[in-house]
């Protein structure tokens, strides 16, 4: 009986120090992973704790410019979701779930619904391999059934379904394979935009929503220059690094920024740069990209 | 005594999983909070929107992209106690300010008329105001905030 007295005191003991290390220790440590403490703002008051996340449009947002400017759609240029089984090893499953997942967000676009399902279920499939849960899927490819047709349904589930990845893999503190997949992602919706443009005409609207992928990419280099510092991944660096050198490269046109509150909390921004590509770098970038992504999707 | 051991493991896997649980509660805030108002007939949500775990004295710094040619809702929101948030938005180039809500008094939303897409900070801080500051000083909260678009009439 006093051993058993002694047990249970023993027990509500550490029942409190592990409480109390928990609620003390949670929310902190749930800052994101992306976070970093941004040594370059001079501007702000010495007594904050600062962290700095990138953030990148999700793949339907980006593929959605596009779509604005009417190109047309072209099943050749995805990779077909058979390959899902032949990718070996994280980083070639990490980089190919980011190519699905734009693969899936194209396929959503243009309501192609058994398309869409079809990606989902790879994206589900290579997902379990890269240490991320399925169950996150689960309710997005029955919404993706029941949805079949409805354009605006399956492009939000195609939204849902990165964020949700994103979010898992955020609350794992897997900021490599955030990175990794963000890669494969942004490689993919470049690749299909630059395919799309089947010859090179200065006055080409494509050509501007391509051009303004550079934003996307000064974020996607930042986070991954932070998450990806192991050998094992420098050859993503590289690619990632000669896509931002042509972009960089862009001509800049435009006028000074104008900032105006037109009403109280309502501010216009007018002005800035506006991006040109002359058929020379769009010729360069084409070639780069599609050397990289080959690089990505073969096995 | 099979029986302490049985009801000491249980406690144990309870005070765990419900550290979890308390990890992720920030989750998809800006979905749940006040954020989550009507934006207006045509707004669409942008994927940027986030949430995250703060506390005073942080400040989270979120680097945005802003496509042109659009009109963008931001909605900012955070646990009860910590209210206002503080939002300063800057060029992400030049780190020009281009609005401070301190200005209007902290207010939840503001409106962004965007003519050519361009990178724009976000800096949040809580300020807890209307909370005691023993309170809000020993605990954490979430904040977020909610983007919304549409295309911008012309």
């Amino acid at each position: 009986m006093a051993a058993t007295k002694k047990i249970l005191g023993l027990f509500f003991l550490a029942t409190l120090l592990i409480s109390g290390f928990s609620c003390s220790n949670v929310q902190k440590s749930n800052k994101s992973v992306q976070e970093e403490e941004a040594n370059d703002t001079m501007d702000i008051a010495l007594d904050y704790k600062e962290s700095i996340l990138f953030l990148l449009p999700s793949p339907g947002e980006i593929l959605e410019r596009l779509y604005n400017v009417n190109i047309k759609y072209d099943p050749q240029v995805l990779n077909v979701v058979t390959n899902k089984d032949k990718y070996l090893g994280s980083k070639a499953q990490s980089l190919n779930l980011g190519v699905y997942i734009t693969d899936m967000a194209y396929s959503a676009l243009f309501n192609r619904s058994t398309e869409t399902v079809n990606y989902l279920e790879a994206i589900q499939s290579l997902s379990t391999e890269s240490g991320i849960s399925s169950t996150i899927f689960e309710s997005l490819l029955s919404r993706s059934k029941a949805n079949a047709g409805k354009i605006d349904s399956l492009v939000a589930i195609s939204d849902e379904a990165f964020s949700n990845m994103l979010e898992f893999l955020e609350n794992g503190g897997k900021s490599v394979t955030i990175a990794q997949v963000s890669a494969g992602a942004y490689v993919e919706s470049l690749y299909i935009a630059l395919e799309s443009v089947k010859q090179y005409k200065s006055d080409d609207k494509t050509l501007a929503v391509i051009a303004e992928m550079k934003y996307p990419m000064d974020n996607l280099l930042n986070e991954a220059k932070n998450s990806l510092t192991g050998e094992e991944n420098s050859s993503i660096l590289k690619y990632l690094d000669d896509l931002s050198k042509i972009l960089n490269d862009l001509e800049f046109k435009g006028t000074e920024t104008s900032v105006s509150e037109t009403s109280p909390g309502k501010i216009s921004i007018s002005g800035g740069d506006k991006l040109s590509m002359s058929k020379e770098e769009f010729v360069a970038l084409k070639s780069r990209v599609n050397e990289i992504r080959k690089n990505i999707v073969s096995f | 005594m099979k029986r302490v051991i049985y009801i000491f493991a249980l406690v144990l896997i309870m005070v765990f999983a419900g550290s979890e649980l308390n990890a992720q509660n920030c989750n998809k805030f800006h979905l749940y909070g006040t954020c989550m108002q009507y934006p207006g007939a045509g707004y669409k949500f942008d994927g940027q929107s986030r949430s995250n775990v703060i506390g005073i004295g942080d400040k989270l710094v979120y680097n945005v992209i802003f496509y042109g040619d659009r009109d963008y809702k931001l909605i900012f929101c955070a646990t009860d106690i910590f209210i206002p948030v503080h939002y300063v938005l800057k060029d992400a180039v030049t780190r020009d300010l281009i609005y401070d809500s301190k200005k209007d008094d902290y207010p939840e939303t503001v409106e962004l008329n965007i003519e050519n897409t361009r990178r724009i900070m976000i800096e949040i801080s809580v300020l807890g105001l209307n909370a005691d500051q023993e309170l809000t000083n020993d605990y954490f909260g979430c904040v977020g905030f909610l983007l919304n678009y549409k295309p911008l009439k012309k």
